[in-house]
């Protein structure tokens, strides 16, 4: 038996029990199923000509709701005799089934045209670009010393930092660069007093580093550093990325072994290095470091002058004064050490035509750097 | 330092590099001496000849050229347009043809002027770069020989070379000097010149010369030539020191000069009239002291240098520079001719000391070859002889003090295999030192190595490893890795906050900025405005900004205090390139100066700037401040790091903010108790002298406080797996008071079960209260143990009305 049979069988019950005693004319089976049939002809068509699914349900409540006119008819069958009423509700149940089938039909469709409607009216033009929402990007010096420190640090370097007003122990004497040595005058040097000086380098960051800890040391030092020299290639603050290295036995070929990994992790696969004699008076030997142009591999390009190498910085073994500074035993210890310009290594890298876009932090610049 | 192979020629057999100075500079550079440039005569004037112009026309269609036809021989004729008026047919010119490229990148190429061909260019001096001005083209004498290559007809057939030369090479700047390395590179002879026995007269000489600080001067020489006609210079001398870039004065300074070009060693000629009292006195200047030089500058002494004096007064700066006093002039007839070893040290002091660069003071200062001293005297008084006449005196002066030696070395091959990386050939290394010019002497196992005089850098068996290194060639150094013998160390804690720093702005949108470390004193004095706001915010300056003594410049003068100044400058610079929106931070230190204990203070700084949103279909109707914007990036910054009680304080509970920001959209950052800096728009009328239209806001912050987020535990905390409730909480309130205060008061008030506070509402109606606002906060409350009933949540509510009324004058509305 169909579920709202029951509800309607209860209500039949109840609706008997309120009406003993009232009096009523009650109406023939034959005028009730003529009244029946008018009903449900009047709900399908204006189920079917409802204009929108709300409207059609409300035309529902109207024909099949707890008050609508099937359950108003319903209440009439009390004047039918007992054999009549069963046959007359079986129909008016047939006639309820019916109309739920017309509704869902209506339904359906309207739902349907509806959606469409919807569909249509919450069109966007996905075309237009979103608005801009980017990622910050890091400035290309960071950006550097971040990818340098990172491959450094894959051969167990750690990195260290130093303050930039030093002392003009650590930023020469310690370096071997005496007052009036001739090596004095490598450097243009930005003076604070007499006996402090901005960094001309970032080589006290190794004193510091050789004072405070014990080798075998891996150290890179980083930073900003100061000379007094401005024109088209120089800036009077740059940046630059160092290394330490002091262990028992250091060679040369352990310098130049690891300045070649650096290159080819750095500049890529298969670029060579080379080594130039030069002179520093903290490193002895001391050579430039050049390593095969990364632009033309090699070929010759305006980058590398035609010469197929670029230079990218210096390096050596370090100075058995410096230890003796720094009163580390030698040649109980040895080391080396290397540097690099972080603003050169990114010129190098990204084809950066002019020195001076660094400082200017102008965001069409900037934002060409990719984390 | 320049280098004529001509000249070096003279002494070591290069003839063949002058056609290949390429491989020269290569093998200098690839052994240490790095040369910059070359510049060959030879390369330049290739193509250039001289001619003859057989016939001269008028262009046929322009009024101002001619048309001429040039030989250069054999029958070779070449139609040539020319603009210059000076010549006529018959006239011997100099022609460049196709193919030459002539100074200031003139590349000749067949052409067609005006419609009609021309096959080259008659050349002016100036355009050949011989001369300054042009009276039109050059016309050579009658006799010339026609097509013969303009560099031997003009003898410019020299080549030179730039040359870097590294402090400890001093040896090398001069040609003797290079001449000995090449020997050495080339394993060819090396041609010293002989020194002429000199001729000296009988005359009797009463004069001295007394060193008074033989420390400074250890070697002094000197001698008397009298009855020199000072006059021009012969054209071979002139010519070379023209090569190496010098002027020709007159013969006998030009003469010290060539010495000092050839044998390294700088002399110096007086006018033996103005020295008085027939002494030269060798000593330290008198403070105070006042002294020309030569050029006519007068230097304020110190009383440290070292002067050469006469019995009354100074009359050169020793190894700088002259004095105007007692120089060669035209009509000097009688001189005293010093050469000198003077210790580098004390003459670089001197130099730097008043700023002075000569090429006497540059070689001493980086030291010259001590016993070379009195060979350069006798260079200099034969070649003074030859060019300027006169008597040589019959004295040599020589003090010398001490005897200067290389120290001998001991060394173990063994140590150059080991610190190089690849075994030491010990024959080879033998014959290189000897071949440098070291006395060598060979014990069981080790060496004991001498170097010469001139190479007084070679101190200690690294300087060797390094000469073995270099001449054998720094290709040889094989690759390897060395073994990591230690754990690998932590990082700088420092380095690593600011990473992760960068980290955290760049993944909110904010790009990196740098700006330099050092500012005008005058515009960061403008913009931090009264000192006593600008650090109330917390962010420390010294009472006196850190100066640099020698600035670059007046905008680049201190050491700066505040990162604002350069964002500030950024802001602008970006606004005025039609940047509409931005962000940009930058992490950077300040300076400071500690009076009590002279100290130099540096701090990290964490600041920022944005302006603008951007423009777009979608964000038109986006209203929201660009400070609340800066303030969202901070706020999830500092969350981020693992911060959770920070306060914001506005100006009226701090007293006054910096005046460069907006007085009622500005506030401190408050963390545990202490001030970290400032948070605000920008001053509307800051902004209207910046020109800005837009709406701009910065932050500064000190960041020490924030480096202890390494140390915040970063457990996980349990998630409740019971309903969330929410309760809205709407606060009646003066305007003037911070919501965001009472908001961390109903926070902490809160207990463990109130999950957020957000604020849902802000009224300032007309039925409120004059002065007040209704703020609605919306609480969640969740527990870990089970879904919260009515009760407990009205419990903590009451608890926290009890608490914020206990604070301020708030009501429940």
């Amino acid at each position: 038996m169909p579920y709202f049979l029951h509800d309607v069988t209860h209500e039949l019950v109840r609706d008997l029990q309120r009406m003993i005693g009232i009096d009523c004319c009650p109406m023939s089976l034959k005028e009730l199923e003529e009244q029946l049939a008018q009903i449900q002809s009047e709900a399908q068509s204006s189920f079917s000509q409802a204009s929108s699914s709300s409207a059609l349900y409300d035309q529902k409540v109207f024909f099949l709701g707890k008050n609508g006119t099937l359950t108003e008819i319903m209440k009439k069958m009390a004047g039918l005799t007992k054999e009549e009423r069963p046959l007359f509700g079986k129909k008016v149940n047939e006639v309820k089934s019916a109309l739920e089938n017309v509704y869902s039909q209506c339904e359906d469709s309207l739902k349907q045209i509806e959606l469409e409607q919807q569909l249509q009216k919450e069109e966007l033009d996905l075309t237009l670009p979103s608005w801009p929402r980017e990622l910050g990007h890091p400035h290309p010096i960071h950006k550097v010393t971040e990818e340098i420190f990172q491959i450094l640090a894959r051969l167990g370097y750690s990195l260290r930092t130093g303050p930039l007003i030093e002392k003009d122990h650590y930023n020469f004497e310690a370096l071997n660069i005496p007052q009036d040595h001739p090596a004095r005058d490598m450097q243009d040097t930005f003076f604070i007093d007499g006996n402090h000086v901005l960094r001309t380098h970032t080589s006290p960051i190794q004193i510091h580093s050789l004072e405070q800890e014990t080798p075998p040391l891996r150290i890179i030092g980083t930073g900003a550093v100061f000379r007094c020299d401005s024109d088209i290639s120089h800036l009077p603050h740059f940046h630059q990325i160092e290394g330490m290295c002091v262990d028992k036995k250091v060679s040369m070929a352990d310098l130049k072994g690891t300045i070649s990994f650096f290159v080819q992790e750095f500049f890529g696969p298969g670029l060579k290095t080379r080594f130039r004699p030069s002179f520093f008076p903290f490193t002895e030997p001391s050579a430039e470091v050049d390593c095969s142009c990364p632009i033309c591999k090699g070929a010759g390009c305006s980058l590398c002058k035609n010469s197929g190498w670029i230079e990218i910085g210096g390096a050596g073994l370090i100075n058995p004064k410096v230890f003796h500074a720094a009163h580390i035993p030698y040649p109980e210890w040895q080391g080396f050490a290397f540097g690099f310009g972080v603003e050169r290594m990114a010129i190098i890298k990204y084809g950066i035509p002019d020195i001076r876009l660094f400082p200017e932090n102008d965001l069409r610049f900037l934002r060409q750097f990719k984390k | 330092m320049k280098i004529s192979l001509q000249w070096l020629n003279d002494f070591v057999d290069i003839k063949e590099y002058l056609e290949r100075p390429d491989q020269l500079a290569n093998l200098l550079t690839t052994t240490g001496l790095e040369v910059e440039e070359i510049h060959s005569l030879l390369q330049q004037y290739k193509f250039v000849k001289t001619a003859l112009i057989l016939e001269k026309d008028k262009h046929p269609d322009a009024d101002k050229l001619s048309l001429c036809k040039v030989t250069t021989g054999e029958g070779v004729i070449h139609q040539i347009v020319c603009g210059a008026k000076n010549h006529k047919a018959q006239d011997k010119v100099i022609l460049a043809l196709p193919g030459a490229i002539l100074p200031g990148n003139m590349t000749i190429k067949n052409s067609v002027i005006r419609g009609v061909a021309s096959e080259g260019m008659l050349c002016s001096y100036k355009e050949l770069g011989l001369a300054d001005t042009s009276d039109g083209i050059a016309i050579l004498p009658e006799n010339t020989p026609v097509g013969i290559p303009f560099a031997d007809y003009a003898g410019l057939n020299d080549v030179t070379l730039e040359l870097k030369v590294t402090p400890n090479r001093a040896d090398c700047l001069s040609h003797l000097g290079l001449a000995r390395e090449v020997s050495c590179l080339l394993n060819r002879p090396f041609k010293k010149p002989s020194l002429k026995e000199l001729s000296p007269s009988n005359a009797p000489i009463d004069f001295q010369v007394q060193v008074l600080n033989p420390e400074m001067c250890p070697r002094y020489t000197g001698r008397i030539i009298r009855n020199v006609k000072v006059g021009p210079s012969p054209s071979w001398l002139k010519k070379r020191l023209e090569s190496v870039g010098l002027n020709s004065i007159n013969n006998v300074v030009d003469v010290t000069n060539y010495v000092m070009m050839e044998w390294g060693q700088p002399l110096h000629a007086f006018d033996l009239r103005h020295i008085q009292g027939g002494v030269i006195r060798v000593g330290k200047a008198t403070p105070q002291e006042k002294f020309m030089t030569l050029d006519g500058t007068e230097l304020t002494l110190r009383g440290d240098e070292l002067m050469i004096q006469d019995s009354h007064r100074s009359l050169c700066m020793a190894g700088v520079i002259g004095g105007k006093n007692s120089g060669v002039q035209e009509d000097t007839q009688d001189i005293f001719l010093e050469s000198a070893f003077f210790a580098p040290q004390f003459a670089r002091r001197s130099a730097r000391n008043h700023g002075l660069s000569t090429d006497s003071g540059y070689r001493f200062s980086r030291g010259v070859d001590p016993n070379v001293t009195l060979e350069g005297l006798e260079r200099a008084t034969q070649l003074i002889h030859e060019c300027a006449g006169g008597l040589i005196g019959s004295k040599t002066f020589e003090v010398k003090s001490h005897e200067i030696s290389p120290v001998v070395i001991p060394i173990d091959p063994e140590i150059i295999s080991q610190r190089l990386g690849y075994s030491v050939d010990v024959p080879k290394f033998e014959s290189w030192m000897i071949r440098l010019g070291c006395q060598v002497e060979k014990t069981e196992t080790i060496y004991k190595i001498k170097p010469p005089s001139w190479r007084f850098d070679i101190e200690m068996d690294m300087d060797l490893v390094e000469e073995y290194a270099r001449l054998n060639g720094y290709d040889h150094i094989p690759e390897t890795l060395p073994p990591l013998n230690k754990v690998p160390t932590k990082h700088d804690t420092h380095y690593s906050f600011r990473s992760r720093l960068v980290d955290i702005m760049t993944s909110l949108g904010y790009c990196q900025a740098l700006n330099f470390a050092f500012v005008s004193e005058k515009k960061q004095t403008q913009l931090i405005g009264h000192r006593d706001l600008f650090t109330k915010t917390g962010l420390s300056i010294s009472s006196q900004p850190v100066k640099l003594v020698n600035p670059l410049n007046e905008q680049l003068n201190i050491m700066r205090s505040t990162l604002s100044l350069g964002l500030l400058d950024n802001l602008h610079h970006n606004v005025h390139h039609s940047i509409d929106a931005g962000r940009l931070f930058e992490i950077g230190s300040v300076f400071e100066y500690n009076s009590n204990n002279s100290a130099y203070i540096e701090k990290t700084r964490w600041a920022g700037v944005a302006w603008g949103w951007p423009i777009n279909l979608w964000t038109k109707d986006l209203n929201v401040p660009v400070v609340m914007d800066l303030k969202q990036s901070i706020e999830t910054t500092l969350r981020f790091l693992g911060f959770k009680d920070w306060q914001w304080h506005n100006s009226q509970e701090i007293g006054g903010l910096p005046h460069f920001l907006h007085p009622g959209q500005s506030v401190v950052l408050q963390l545990d108790g202490k001030n970290l800096g400032f948070l605000g728009t920008l001053h509307p009328s800051l902004k209207e002298t910046m020109k800005i239209r837009w709406d701009a806001a910065l932050f500064e912050f000190d960041t020490s406080s924030l480096l202890q987020t390494n140390s915040i535990s970063s457990k996980m905390t349990p998630i409740s797996k019971f309903q969330a409730v929410d309760r809205d909480l709407s606060l009646l309130m003066p305007q003037e008071l911070g919501a965001g205060l009472v908001q961390s008061q109903i926070q902490q008030s809160g207990g463990p079960h109130l999950k957020t506070v957000i604020p849902i509402d802000l009224y300032l109606g007309e039925n409120l209260e004059k002065g007040q606002k209704s703020i609605t906060y919306r609480l969640c409350f969740q527990s870990l143990e089970g879904t919260l009933t009515d009760d407990q949540i009205q419990k903590i509510m009451d608890n926290i009305l009890l608490n914020i009324k206990k604070h301020w004058e708030i009501q429940v509305r």
